[in-house]
């Protein structure tokens, strides 16, 4: 019986472990490249050097992220403004900026430039939850 | 050949003065609604439209003024070409809109707005619903049509024995059959089958666990509940269980438990304890709850990735210890709730692995599909694939096709009732598999797409949010919401498992009773009749399926190009809008459907009741009395597509 498993019908040696090594490896090779595919985000979210990705959730679910960012006086950016979950905007009072609208699953891009230095708020102009209120952010501007 | 000319004539008939009806309906358009067009004030909240049914009269023109009381939503009419937002504070003025067509249609919320967005709509009737009336009318005529011609044997005409009653050999197919078998009987079929699907579930765990919160943007959700769940749904009728033959989830326990891949490795090397199933367990009890038990948390499953991501590692989980402890597939047979309902319907499945002459195999001793060989193993599912005449637990695994050395096991395509023709089941756990499963399919067309909104909170808890692992505190609910999610969870389950078996078992009282039967008892015949509702249940998940897609085939589109839902475009489809496909005639494909699972529910009722009663006249009495019931379900299955 046992022979049977391990040689074919005539006789000869069958290759199966090579094969069940191959597979083994393939396996194992593509679930790791697969299972670390969301390490590549900063890669495949497609944000150039000179953008800033700014991604929008709830207030429950981490409202801003990042919820700080530091930007050089003069110099201009591109704020990618993305929304996760619902419809969010982002306004900077003290620079008259509004983003307008952000719509789930799509982003706006902007150009920024901030032309004073200090430390201001941002935050969502949009309602958006029932945390709506606490939605905001810091940023910093500092000299060139 | 008569007999055909007549068939034909009458079904072209038939369909010509159908469409001929449902046309003229749209020449009609009352003059009289002349004038300023009416206002009509909607509310929108998450998730649900303020008034949930709108009636407009035919030819009337419409001002919708739309606020919202929360967050930004949108407006999107089936079949116009309107998507508007409407944000928080303001008033937005959609129209005026003229509706020409009469019929009922839905409002939807065109901009997400939560994990339940995809099923916040509202109805508008355009008065006066002739389609409606119209179907409901041919749901009588189809029904009582069906019952009617089973009154004598008929000696069906060719093209319906064609269409009707074949078998083929898939494998004995000129060309494609030789070349079917060779892909079939290589070892590695199963394993590179199975590794793409695997890969793509890593995708659907990663992205369950850490992947946006919110569904429709998330792989996990997009991909398996709109697209998975529909193809299965097609999948079973076209293909059996094919699904199994692919599915990953027990692949792990298979592997570990057989220490090989794809090679053929001797039973008494496995490791495993090898433990022998309990008798007490050998039924799908266990599957048929858990699909209850799925089903009372449907609305956090298909629209929170972290729900499905640990319902899918449970069930990996659980498939892997259960290999490991009692050997084969005992977690598909037994356990898994979509290899249960997969299962059942695959008894009206086009598709089914069977041997080419029973007598070889009865005589074959050494019957090496039930025992193993060195080409194949046994039937991992502990059937005797040489005997098979019911594909409810076949899993398609093709080891049978292998592992015979007399090539007398194939695949064949045949008539969707042969199942039921073979023989008489009566087992009370695929009874109830059944009774839930048709339940469902209707009970769900009207949570999901109906304009009730009490209904889908109450499953929902009242949640707003979406939720991934790290977020998963968001789906605390409270007492309130609680306490109404238990009302829902009663509702569901009672309707489930005691009123429509009930409603069943007294028409099927009442058939026994008409075909003056003395031979079974009521029991049996209840349960032997329930056999009726596997294809008509499957074509009803099949209607419903089709809505679910046909609006939302950009989501999954999405989630190809966007699996964790951050911003990635990998194929280009990243960005896709949301546009639902010909939304506005979805009723209008699914009506046929839910026809043609009318006529096969009392096509097989009637084949049940020849096997039961043995007698012409009485199994016509008993499926006159069914057939009564199914026509039935099938007027308030089409009462919530288009009433």
């Amino acid at each position: 019986m046992s022979d049977s498993y391990k040689n074919d019908s005539n006789g000869r040696k069958k290759h199966w472990a090579i094969w069940e090594i191959l597979a083994l490896l393939l396996l194992i090779g593509s679930v790791v490249a697969t299972a670390s595919a969301p390490l590549l985000d900063s890669f495949l979210v497609g944000v150039k050097p000179n953008e800033v990705l700014i991604r929008m959730y709830a207030e429950e679910a981490g409202g801003f992220e990042p919820s700080g960012i530091v930007l050089i006086q003069g110099v201009t950016v591109r704020l990618v403004l993305m929304s996760m979950d619902v419809t969010h905007s982002l306004v900077i009072p003290d620079f008259d900026f509004d983003s307008g609208p952000v719509h789930a699953g799509y982003r706006k891009v902007i150009e920024f430039t901030p032309d004073k230095v200090g430390t201001f708020m941002f935050y969502c102009n949009t309602i958006c939850s029932s945390m709506h209120p606490f939605m905001n952010g810091v940023l910093d501007v500092i000299q060139g | 050949m008569r007999n055909l000319k007549w068939h034909i004539v009458a079904v072209t008939i038939i369909a010509l003065s159908l469409a001929g009806i449902y046309f003229s309906t749209h020449l009609f358009i009352p003059t009289s609604a002349q004038g300023a067009p009416r206002i009509i004030d909607v509310e929108t909240k998450q998730f649900a439209f303020t008034p949930e049914t709108i009636h407009i009269t035919t030819g009337e023109e419409v001002i919708f003024r739309v606020t919202s009381t929360d967050i930004t939503h949108g407006f999107y009419i089936d079949g116009f070409n309107i998507f508007t937002d409407v944000p928080p504070g303001e008033t937005v003025e959609i129209g005026p809109v003229k509706f020409n067509d009469p019929g009922k249609i839905k409002i939807r919320c065109a901009t997400l707005c939560g994990p339940l967005h995809p099923f916040m709509v509202a109805d508008i009737v355009v008065e006066p619903n002739t389609p409606y009336y119209l179907f409901f009318a041919a749901t009588i005529v189809v029904g009582i049509g069906s019952i009617v011609y089973l009154n004598k044997p008929r000696q069906s005409p060719a093209l319906l024995k064609r269409l009707f009653d074949f078998e083929i050999d898939l494998l004995k197919i000129k060309k494609i059959g030789p070349l079917l078998k060779r892909v079939l009987q290589w070892r590695g079929i199963h394993f590179a089958l199975l590794l793409p699907n695997l890969l793509i579930f890593v995708i659907v765990l990663a992205s369950g666990f850490f992947g946006n919160p919110m569904g429709a943007l998330n792989f996990s959700i997009a991909v398996v509940w709109i697209l998975w769940f529909a193809a299965v749904e097609f999948m079973i009728l076209f293909a059996s269980r094919f699904w199994c033959t692919v599915c990953p989830l027990p692949a792990f326990g298979e592997w570990l438990a057989r220490r090989r891949l794809a090679a053929v490795h001797e039973p008494k090397k496995w490791f495993s304890l090898k433990k022998v199933w309990p008798k007490s367990l050998d039924n799908i009890w266990i599957a048929a709850l858990g699909f209850l038990g799925i089903s009372l948390i449907i609305p956090w499953l298909v629209t929170r990735p972290v729900v499905s991501g640990l319902l899918f590692i449970t069930l990996i989980v659980a498939a892997l210890v259960l290999h490991l402890i009692y050997t084969e597939r005992h977690f598909c047979l037994h356990v898994c709730p979509a290899s249960a309902y997969i299962g059942y319907h695959a008894s009206a499945s086009l598709l089914a692995v069977r041997s080419r002459d029973k007598s070889i195999c009865d005589k074959h001793i050494a019957k090496e599909c039930v025992r193993g060989g060195p080409k194949g193993y046994g039937c991992p599912w502990k059937r005797y694939p040489g005997g098979l005449d019911w594909n409810n637990y076949c899993g398609q695994c093709f080891e049978c096709l292998k592992a015979c050395p007399l090539d007398n096991m194939t695949l064949k395509y045949r008539a969707v009732d042969k199942d039921i023709q073979a023989k008489t089941h009566t087992k009370t756990d695929e009874a109830w598999m059944g009774f839930i499963r048709f339940t469902l399919a209707v009970f769900y067309e009207l949570v999901f797409f109906g304009p009730y909104f009490w209904i889908k909170d109450w499953g929902n808890m009242g949640i707003t949010m979406g939720a991934n692992l790290l977020s998963i505190n968001l789906l605390t609910p409270t007492l309130q919401g609680f306490r109404n999610w238990l009302g829902w969870a009663v509702i569901v389950s009672s309707v489930a498992l005691i009123i429509f078996p009930a409603v069943f078992f007294v028409f099927s009282w009442l058939a026994k009773r008409a075909a003056k039967d003395k031979e079974n008892t009521s029991k049996n015949v209840f349960l032997a009749y329930s056999y009726s509702l596997a294809p008509y249940g499957l074509l009803l998940w099949i209607a419903f399926a089709i809505t679910l897609v046909a609006v939302n085939w950009a989501y999954p589109m999405r989630a190809f190009s966007d699996p964790f839902g951050w911003g990635w475009n990998l194929l280009g489809t990243g960005n896709l809008a949301w546009r639902p496909f010909m939304s506005n005639y979805i009723p209008l494909i699914q009506a046929p459907i839910v026809f043609v699972g009318l006529v096969l529910a009392i096509t097989s009722t009637h084949r049940i009741g020849l096997n039961l009663f043995k007698d012409q006249k009485k199994a016509f009495r008993g499926t006159a009395v069914m057939g009564a019931l199914h026509t039935l379900m099938a007027i308030i299955f089409i009462t919530l597509l288009m009433g």
